[in-house]
This record gives structure tokens, sequence and C-alpha cells, in this order.
């Protein structure tokens, strides 16, 4: 068995204790308790982990959760069930995977020959060829070589499946830090909340960075939360729980893969909820270059993830190719596990100090862009260019891996705010972490679920109101200079905030500030109800105006509201 | 699936009514007055409006009875209706 | 029109393929046309296709209000067959499938076209019986159906573990359409709009007519669009779902109504199932695509609906009888769900035809209308054309319904 080379000796959310014994492509390794296969496999050093879907080029571990693009595998024996990500598969005793889409293995891919010929097969080749003399053919061979993985042909389910119908006040999808304050705030008030998180464990992007709340690390705060929401008989809290399907008039589908129950295999939650409220978080959008999926390309989020989460090392030697500031924070936790970081790769011209600081000694290519990279089966080095213009050069020798940051439209300052909820940034001292969970709070306080909120501020609420309908117009007309500077000059006003307690003081314009226009407006029963997106998973109007309007309603009292007809279904 | 208001069993889930059809307009009540075309049309031409749209369902699931409900089309909203038709 | 081969592509492939003739032009919108035909789906490609290949009318502009193929062309569950009920109908669908064989050749385009046959799983005996029906009338026009026994269907879809002596439903037998196939959809609709472009027709997508405008003589005089009126003596409304709201426009109501049918696939796996798997007592058919997913439908929602969004009840219902039959598949993760807008006639037969005011025509009712897109293309722009009906689309023409001569299709499709 291959020793792990990459594990950290400290930290993460692991148990080194319990090691756990699995196949992957035919080869042993061993990992610990709370491992994904992928962070099993890089602790390892393992990187090629699968080959793309057309040209079978060598692709390796991307992400760190559900935004994975490349590797998928499919598990063996009697957990055959087609294929999935592999970041993530959790790890078991005797697990047996291999990768899809590959012959004899990723490692060595004889339909890699392909790429031989990958001027010949550009997207939709196959509509201007294969027509003689039938497409029938050529279809069985191409149907061998699509599908990603062997069909289940057999039913080997041991256990049953279970349904339960379900009714709540309130729904919280997510258990993040926005989703736990929501269903906190939610449940603090009597409401009957069901909090469905995905992950393992909750906490959501906590568990990947070092964060802190109130002065303390913010998995604290997380497990004191859920120490008081699983006191609490109102709540039910699921782990290891999809929301996947959102219905008509509130039904949402929960699919919970792991039921504590024996005996149960899984089990389908139908939840009709008065309130929904969407705390899915933000993925990372990687940056595009030639080359850019070479195994060890990864993104910056999923490296932090990475490093503290799994105590796993990535890599050993790093670019970083990013357009805002939050990849200065992933460098320094990068450097503090003794990953080198030959350079950070800035597609801004102007990098500001504070980011800078975090990372002294690096060398920052301000105004530059990752161009191209090297290597086959690995990432052995990455070639840079001046934003505008400007030669290729190679980076200082060979760097071992690239991290990629968020996608941002420099100039767009209008997406300034919904780029801060969208995806974490660190441009504010607060940290979007604060401001998402306040949002919340105050949004469903303001529904009259939490005591303690205190009513609006009347002088603060006119003047935001008469911003916040030109915020509503320019919602209708994105890119305005003009407004581009009102925008900026709003942002900061957000210095005065500071130090403000998390739960229930933000006012209502500052909630239209942040959420902008993500948010659809909750509307009074007896309508479909509307729900508050924090991910943008969906397009919404731009509301920040109706936001400001419908935080001024009368407050509901949703203990007393409840229909007796729900409590009979 | 929609949540239903049912005139004696309040909001209900739409798997225990079943859809009658739109709310027609009134059998006519002298057919033989009415020119072959016009008959048809009553016959054959449902309503169809993208938007409002009166329906008939049945708590066939439930109590029993039918009720008509507004419903708007595209948005499936149930709205409120003017007193008009049946 | 630039060839499409393997020659083409190799010489394409040393410029690197940046030199491909565009599929289609997007021109500027004239302000007038011989012919306008409302929506670039299916059908109304297939028209634009067939009036400038059969009757050389070119002077045509396809309105889209989206994109494209973006419609019931881009949603269907591409099941292509002629096994209906009617004397009426079936010569119409074999004619369809007959112009689908070659319909690659002519179209210069692969529309991946598998000819693999269907077979209706039979768990009821009324459902033999009325196969059995259906086969002795197929017969007649053309068409082929034949019964299978148990053993025939599992050595065909050994997928097909469920439906034993000791389940709910037993599988009694089924029949065989060996003239059923599949293709890939959207090839279709480009196919038709590359060959239609070619000949001189226009497309013009994100151009939404709003209205019918009539002349003083009564008869059709053009359209009003978000980008302005565009006059024409002959229009057709070749879109399904909103085929009312566009003819109520101008005051003329059709015995229509919209509902919404949905459908769904799976992760791409390994092939698997090799023909159509249609199992119309419990409510679902199943195709792999292939790209290796399943594709799986089943009934449609019950009320009006423009609204293309899933009812979980509708979805859950054909899950179940699909796992009912191939309990194997109850691991595999589903991939995307949609939903498309349909119009049904009042006897779900379809409706070709011209109408009272003269120069409108309106294609509509198809329930099931990706395997008609050929021959229904083909009959309107002959009726278009000519101003007579072809005599495939006679039974199906607007003055059915004045004497009731209803051609009943209902219950013949899975879809409800």
């Amino acid at each position: 068995m291959a020793a792990e080379s990459m594990r950290l000796d400290q930290g993460g959310r692991i148990d080194r204790a319990r090691t756990i014994a699995f196949t992957f492509n035919g080869r042993n390794y061993t990992g610990c308790a709370g491992d994904t296969l992928a962070s099993a496999l890089l602790a390892h050093g393992e990187r090629l982990t699968a080959r793309s879907f057309k040209y079978h080029r060598p692709r390796g571990i991307t992400g760190a959760g559900q935004e994975e693009p490349s590797s998928f595998v499919e598990l063996l024996g009697d957990h055959q069930s087609g294929s999935q990500p592999i970041t993530t598969v959790r790890l078991r005793d005797g697990l047996q995977a291999r990768s899809v889409n590959c012959w004899p293995s990723a490692r060595f891919d004889l339909l890699a020959l392909n790429q031989l010929f990958a001027r010949m097969l550009p997207a939709a080749f196959y509509y201007k060829t294969f027509m003689w003399p039938n497409w029938q053919v050529y279809e069985p061979h191409i149907r061998r070589a699509a599908g990603l993985s062997f069909a289940p042909d057999a039913d080997r389910v041991v256990g049953t499946y279970e349904t339960r119908h379900w009714h709540c006040d309130v729904l919280v999808v997510g258990a993040g830090p926005a989703g736990l304050m929501a269903a906190l705030s939610a449940a603090r008030t009597g409401a009957r909340v069901l909090l469905a998180d995905d992950g393992t464990e909750p906490g959501g992007s906590l568990l990947g960075r070092k964060e802190q709340i109130d002065g303390r690390a913010a998995i604290e705060w997380v497990n004191a939360a859920v120490a008081e929401l699983d006191a609490m008989a109102n709540v039910t809290r699921l782990s290891q729980a999809c929301a996947w399907a959102y219905r008509e008039a509130n039904l949402v589908v929960v699919t919970e893969r792991a039921p504590s129950t024996p005996g149960i295999f899984q089990r389908s939650w139908r939840v009709r909820a008065l309130q929904v409220v969407i705390a899915t978080g933000a993925l990372e959008r990687p940056l595009v270059f030639h080359d850019n999926d070479r195994p060890g390309v990864m993104l910056a989020s999923a490296v932090q993830t990475y490093i503290h989460r799994y105590a796993v090392r990535p890599g050993r030697r790093a670019v970083l190719f990013t357009n805002n500031s939050s990849a200065y924070e992933v460098a320094a936790d990068m450097r503090s596990v003794g990953i080198e970081v030959a350079a950070i790769v800035d597609a801004r011209a102007a990098i500001p100090a504070d980011a800078a600081a975090l990372v002294p000694g690096v060398e920052i290519l301000a105004a530059h862009v990752v161009a191209a990279t090297d290597g086959r089966r690995s990432l052995t080095g990455v070639h840079v260019r001046a934003r505008v213009g400007g030669a290729l050069r190679p980076v200082d020798g060979a760097a071992l891996q690239v991290a990629l940051a968020l996608d941002e439209q420099p100039g767009r300052a209008e997406q300034h705010v919904r780029d801060a909820v969208r995806h974490r940034r660190v441009e504010d001292d607060r940290g979007p972490v604060h401001r998402v969970h306040d949002a919340v709070a105050q949004l469903v306080a303001r529904r009259g679920l939490h005591p303690e909120v205190p009513h609006r501020d009347p002088e603060r609420g006119e003047r935001r109101a008469a911003g916040d309908q030109q915020r509503g117009d320019r919602g209708r007309a994105l890119g305005h200079a003009a407004d581009a500077e009102q925008h900026d000059a709003e942002a900061g006003g957000f210095e005065e905030d500071r130090g403000q307690h998390l739960v229930g003081e933000q006012r209502a314009g500052d909630v239209a500030d942040l959420l902008g226009d993500l948010v659809r407006v909750p509307r009074p029963r007896g309508e479909i109800k509307q729900r508050l997106d924090l991910a943008n998973r969906a397009v919404y109007a731009p509301a920040a105006a109706h936001l400001a309007e419908v935080l001024q309603e009368p407050l509901l009292d949703v203990r007393h509201d409840i229909s007796s007809t729900f409590r009979n279904y | 699936m929609l949540l239903i208001t049912c005139p004696h069993c309040g909001e209900r889930n739409e798997s225990e009514f079943i859809h009658g059809g739109p709310a027609r307009m009134r059998r006519p009540q002298d057919p033989s007055a009415l020119s072959d075309e016009a008959w048809v049309d009553y016959l054959t031409v449902p309503s169809n409006p993208l938007g409002a749209v009166d329906e008939k369902w049945w708590h066939a699931r439930g109590c029993g009875a039918w009720t008509v409900l507004r419903r708007d089309t595209m948005t499936h909203q149930f709205l409120p209706r003017s007193d008009d038709g049946r | 029109m630039e060839r499409y081969s393997l020659w083409s592509l190799a010489r394409n492939a040393l410029t690197h393929h940046q030199n491909w003739q565009r599929a289609w032009r997007s021109p500027p919108l004239k302000a007038e046309y011989d012919v306008i035909i409302i929506g670039a789906g299916g059908h109304g490609l297939a028209t634009a296709h067939y009036l400038a290949r059969n009757h050389g009318i070119t002077n045509v502009a396809v309105l889209e209000r989206g994109w494209l193929g973006g419609g019931n062309i881009a949603r269907n569950t591409v099941t292509i067959r002629s096994n209906y009920l009617r004397d009426e109908s079936i010569p119409f669908y074999v004619k369809s499938v007959s112009l689908f064989d070659d319909l690659t050749r002519e179209l210069n385009f692969n529309l991946m076209y598998s000819k693999r046959s269907m077979i209706d799983i039979v768990q009821t005996s009324p459902k033999m019986r009325d196969l059995r029906r259906r086969m002795l009338n197929m017969v007649n026009h053309g068409s082929t159906y034949e019964p299978l026994s148990v053993e025939e269907v599992r050595r065909r879809i050994p997928a097909l573990t469920g439906g034993g002596p000791d389940s709910r439903l037993p599988i009694l037998g089924g029949m065989l359409h060996p003239d059923a196939a599949t293709c890939r959809h959207d090839a279709v609709a480009w196919g038709f709009a590359r060959s239609a472009d070619d000949q001189g027709v226009e497309m013009h997508q994100n151009t939404a007519v709003t209205a019918l405008l009539r002349g003083p003589d009564g008869r059709i005089s053009g359209v009003e669009t978000n980008r302005g009126t565009v006059r024409a003596a002959k229009v057709a409304v070749v879109v399904s779902g909103h085929t009312t709201t566009i003819t109520e426009t101008i005051g003329l109501r059709l015995p229509i109504k919209t509902i919404n049918l949905t459908a769904f696939v799976s992760e791409p796996v390994k092939p698997l199932i090799d023909v159509i798997v249609n199992c119309p007592d419990i409510g679902v058919y199943i195709i792999q695509s292939d790209r290796g997913e399943l594709i799986i439908g089943g009934a449609n929602d019950l009320g009006l609906s423009f609204r293309r969004d899933i009812k979980q009840s509708v979805f859950e219902d054909a899950v179940v009888a699909m796992l009912e039959l191939f309990p194997a598949f109850k691991r595999l993760k589903l991939m995307r769900q949609w939903g498309g807008t349909l119009d049904i006639a009042h006897d779900a037969s379809p409706i070709v035809s011209r109408t009272p005011i003269g120069g409108l025509y309106v294609s509509a009712g198809w329930w099931g209308g990706f395997k008609a897109v050929p021959a229904g293309g083909y009959t309107l722009a002959h009726l278009i054309a000519k101003d007579e009906p072809h005599p495939l689309i006679e039974p199906f023409s607007l003055e059915r319904f004045r004497h009731l001569d209803f051609v009943l299709e209902s219950g013949t499709t899975t879809a409800r």
C-alpha cells in the first residue's frame, strides 16, 4: 500500500486513528475516516484519475465537491450504481472504484488514440459524416464508446426505501453558515424547521476554510449552532440529504442518502413548506485558458478544502491564477502547510495592499494571465503573458500546480455586490460569511420569526427607499457607468456596520444592498410561495426595491398562522 | 403538485383531486335553435387561454365535493374568481 | 450548400474548422414575403424545406419567437413509428416514416437515424386486443406489427427482469413494430434549416408574432411582430401549444387544448437497450440514446398548461412504472427533466388545414408530432403552395369537426 506522502500531520476533520482500505483502478490504498475518495487519493499523491469524454485526455481532480467536472468513477460490487464525481464518494471499508470511460486504465488509455484524430473530431463532427452507407453501420461502435459507466444489471439494493411526507414552516436547504443561521433564527421563534444539508457534516463552506465567527473558530460556532438546533423539538436536521426538486407550491423533494435508521437504505422526503430558504452556497467558477484541464489544475477553493478539511497537501509547488483577492487567502493557507507559492498571476492591474500583505515574498504578476500549461499526465509548467498584448513566458521553472480563482469582469461594479454574495470574497473585512447570514437572519426575522428584531429605523428606511428605487432601475440597465459610481459609493456605506451583532440588527436597506437582484420577494400565504435564493440558482427579476417594501409589511406571526389542515395530512 | 383549496377541506394536495376540465359555458337551452357551426363549437371548442381559466375540480379522494376554481395556465397560480358563470 | 462528408471534414481540419460555411444566415427582416411560417420548430422548418424543394417557393420567412429549434423539436422523445389505429392516420405516418428513412441523404446531414424497432410490452388482455386490432388495420395500409411471445420479448430486451408471473401485472406478450426508429432530434431541425436556408428561405429568430393581420378583403395580410409588421398573402401557424394564442388574435377559435408533456433522462451508461420499449399498460416508455442516456417518458399532465414544468406525481408514476419492469434501474441517477407544450385536438388527431380566413393555414394538434415532422412539412407545403390539401391530410381538415367526422386516436399513445 502506498504511503500517504501528501497527508498533513495535523488538522483536518479526519480521524487518523481509523484507517480505511480501498481499491482504486485495481490498486490498493488506505485512507482515513472522513476522507472522500478524492482526498484519500490526493493524500497518496495520485493525480491522474480520469480521462475526458471524447479525446480521452488525462484528467485529475479539480474540485472538492459536487462541482467536480472531470473525474467520474463507478463503484463496483454491491454499491454499483452508475457514475458519480470522485469528490463525492465517501470512503468506506472495502470500497472498490474505478475511473469511467477509459480502457484499460486511466493511466494508460488506448482510446487516447482519439487525440491523434482530434482535428477530425471537432464539436458536432458526427453530423457531418457517418452518413454512408448509413448511420447504423457506425452506431454500435459509437454507443459502446459512449456511456460513462456500466448499467446496473441486477437489483443489488440491500435494505428498503422509505418515503416520508413532511410539513414545516421553514425549510432551509443547506447547513452552511447562512443555512444554520436561518434555521436558528426561525427555530428560536418556535417555527417548525426542517434543515437539509447535502454534506456528511454541517458547516458547508466553513469546513474548508480557516474562518472566524464572533472571535472564535468558525467550527466552534457551527458546533454550537448544531447543538442548539438538535436540542429543539421543533427542528429536524438531515445530513447527506439532497434537496433535488423544487416543485409547485413549495413542494421540495429531499433524498436522505444514509438515514440512521437501520435497514432503511434511503429515505425520500416530500416536503411542503410555508417558506423555503435556499442557502446552498456558492461554487467557484474556473478561469479559462489553453490546456486548463491538466491533472494538477484545481480550483482555489478546493485547495483550501483539501488543506483544512482533509489535511491534504494537493501539491508541493503552485502558481495561483486569479482575478480577485480571495486567492491571496488561499496562497497564505498553502504556504502555512508547506506548499511553495511560486507566483500569483493576477489579471488585475492594481492589487489591494491588504491582499498582497497576506503573502509577503511571493511574486505577484499583476495584469497577467495564464495562457498555457505544460505536462502530459501531470502539470509541470505554466506560461503567462501580460493581459494586454505581451508574449508568452514561462514562470520561473516548473510549477506543479495551478489554483484557479473566481471570475469577475473588471469594471462591472454593479456586479460587485452580487458577486460578493454569490462567491466568497474578502474585500470587506467583516467577510461575506457574516453578511450572508446577517441577511438571512434579517429576512427571516422580519417575517416575524424572531422576537428580538427591532423595527426598522424610519429615517434610514426612507433614505434607503429612494436608493432602492434607483437600484431597481439599475437592475434593468446593467453596465451603466453612472450607476457603477453610485454603487461603489454605497458599498462604502458598509463601513459603519462593522462591529454590529450578527443576528437581527441589519436593516432593511442593507439587506436590499446585499442581495440586490438575487432576491425574489416572499409573498403572503395564499399565493404560490416565493423563495429567498442566496445562491442565485435561478433567474430572478431585479427586486431590491421590492424587498425593501416587503420588509415594511406587517409582520406575520407564523405560530398562529398555521392552518390545522396541514397538521392533518 | 398544486395545493388546491377544497371548499370543505381547505388546501389539499392535487393528488386528492380529479381534474374535471374547463368549466364550460352553459349548455344551450335550445340546441335546435343553434346553427350547426355554433353547436359544433359548443361541443368541441374548449377554453384554452394563456392566462386565467375556470376549471372544475373534483375532490374525489377526499370529501367528494366539486368546485370551480380559477387558475392561471402559465403560472399555475389560483386566482380569485369574480362572480360569473357557474 | 457546402457538402458534409468525410472529405469536407478532413479538408476543413487543415484549417482548424474555421472556414465552414454557416449552416444558416441571419438576414435582415424584410417587409413582405410570399409566405410566412410562424414557428421554426420541426414542422415549420420541414415545411420551409419542402416549399422550396417541391414547389419552388422560396420567398419565405420562418418567424421564431425564441431560438431556432428550441421548442418541442428540442424536447421530444424521438419515437418514429406508424402504429396508429385509424384508416385515416396510418397512411400519413407510414409516409412520414418513409420520408425519414431517406432524410439523412436528402438533407446531407447525419440525423443519426437508427431503425431499431419498437416493442410494446403488453400486460393486460384489453391492451393485447387493442394492439391486435391495430395490427390488423396497419397491415392494410403498409405498416407492420407482429405479436411476440413473452420469451421473445425477454430475449430482445435482456434488461427486462421484472413483470414475471408473481408480479402485479405479469407480461403477457408483446408487439413488435419493425418500422420504428429513433434519431437525433436537433439534427432534424438543423438539417431542415440548413437546407431551407440554402434554397433561399429566411429564418428569423427572436421574432415573436404578436398578432395576425387581415386585409380589407378579409383575407390574411400578414403578421404583427416585435420587430414590426411583415406582410404576406399566406401565413401558416405551426407553433405547438400556442396555436390558439395566435389564432385568437384574429378571432379564430379552434377545437384545441394545450397541455404539458414531460420527460427525463438518466445518466449515460453503456449500451443496454437496443429497441424502443413502450409499456402502454403502466404508462412509461424508454429509449436509450446513442450517448447512452435512458430517455424516459410517461403520461401527460392533466389540465391546461403552458408552463413546461414537472409535476412530481407524473414523474413518480413514470419512474414507478419503469422500476416495475426494470428493477435494476433503481440506482441510476437522473440527469435532466423537462416539459414541452402540446396541442391536442378534440379527437386527438392533427389539424393540417385551411381556415375560414383566406390565406391562413394551421398545422396543430400534434400530440406526438416528432414522427410526423417530414410528412407534416411535406403536406403543409403542398397545402400552402396549391391551397388544396394533399390526399394524406384531407381527413385532418378543420372541416371534419363541422361534420363530427372525428378521427379518434385517443388512447393510442402512452401519453394519455
